[in-house]
């Protein structure tokens, strides 16, 4: 009996330990409060956030993606990209709102995105959006700013579908 | 006597190397809520995935990708070369961040870049105006991520390319 639970004691010990179940055993609190500090230190995804004249980010406009209509020049998160697929990119609205933002996709649906580039909806994330720097983000910090995403203000903004480079 | 002379060498040899090994790789006490066990591997984590510095900071080769090749510096690319649009044709270039002495973040030192990431005042007096870096976010930098990010930079090739200079807002 003795021997069964030091036995038993042991295996959980590796478990919590290995950090597959510790990223799990996080509370939610503790993913949205790391998922913040990355949002707002570290990878601020600007350019889902209009710029003002003044240059600076409209907060609130946080994280709705370029403008529709969108102007035709000006700062990229405003006017969009270029890109060798695309005459012009625009940034995807990521606030919670169901229609026109990633409300209604799982956390599994954005660490698919972040990490191959393809959306629930079935299109491949332009370059412009840096997947393929994200690829190596880890499970933890994904999942972090997953649970802070959900989090925000939803706001309501169709972002520009994008134009093809080879439209007329 | 010599034999055990020998024997006794051979051990104090065996345990010096098996201690100096175990020195060797003893990590670096870095923060308890990081994943990574050194400043420069949380640098790197930072630089090239979680902060995408590479976005800006680094050309992209013809079909879009980084050029790893130019790894931060700069040097040659779509928007790179024609610069960032700002208000009021305002352009903003990315600089050289490779630590190559003249063109480069060579001469700064660790404490010189963790005071310009924290307020956006280079080493120089000169304030960084409103630009695509994010002075704003970078300010909430725990001063160990960027501790991070600088010993990483280090760790870069030096790339000599002298980025033009921002056009301000008119």
């Amino acid at each position: 009996m003795h021997r069964i639970s030091t036995f038993l004691i042991a295996v959980a010990t590796v478990l919590l330990n290995s950090s597959v179940f510790g990223a799990q055993l996080e509370s939610e609190a503790v993913l949205v409060a790391r998922g913040r500090y990355i949002a707002t230190a570290i990878q601020g995804c600007g350019c889902h956030t209009r710029e003002k004249p003044d240059g600076s980010k409209d907060e609130n406009w946080h994280y709705a993606g370029s403008p529709n209509p969108a102007p035709p020049a000006g700062p990229p998160a405003n006017a969009g990209w270029t890109s060798p697929r695309w005459k012009r990119i625009y940034a995807r609205n990521i606030t919670p709102d169901q229609e026109t933002g990633i409300g209604k996709w799982s956390e599994a649906n954005f660490i698919r995105a972040m990490r191959t580039g393809l959306t629930p909806d079935g299109r491949v994330l332009d370059a412009q959006m840096p997947w393929e720097a994200f690829q190596k983000i880890t499970d933890r910090d994904l999942k972090s700013l997953w649970a802070y995403l959900k989090t925000i203000e939803p706001i309501k903004n169709k972002a520009p579908d994008g134009i093809p480079a080879d439209a007329k | 006597m010599n034999h055990n002379f020998a024997k006794l060498y051979l051990f104090a040899a065996t345990a010096l190397t098996i201690a100096a090994c175990a020195l060797n790789s003893t990590p670096e006490t870095v923060p308890a809520d990081w994943e990574q066990t050194s400043y420069i591997e949380r640098g790197n984590y930072l630089v090239n995935h979680l902060g995408d510095c590479i976005g800006c900071h680094t050309p992209r080769t013809p079909d879009g990708q980084s050029d790893r090749s130019l790894l931060l510096s700069v040097k040659v690319g779509p928007s790179q070369v024609a610069g960032f649009p700002g208000p009021r044709g305002a352009r903003f270039y990315a600089k050289n961040l490779t630590p190559d002495e003249e063109t480069g973040i060579g001469k700064w030192s660790e404490d010189q870049f963790i005071k310009t990431f924290r307020t956006g005042i280079r080493p120089d007096g000169v304030k960084y105006a409103v630009t695509p870096m994010e002075w704003k976010i970078y300010a909430n930098m725990k001063e160990e991520d960027a501790r991070a990010i600088y010993r990483y930079l280090r760790t870069i090739k030096p790339i000599s390319n002298k980025v033009p200079a921002n056009v301000p807002p008119q």
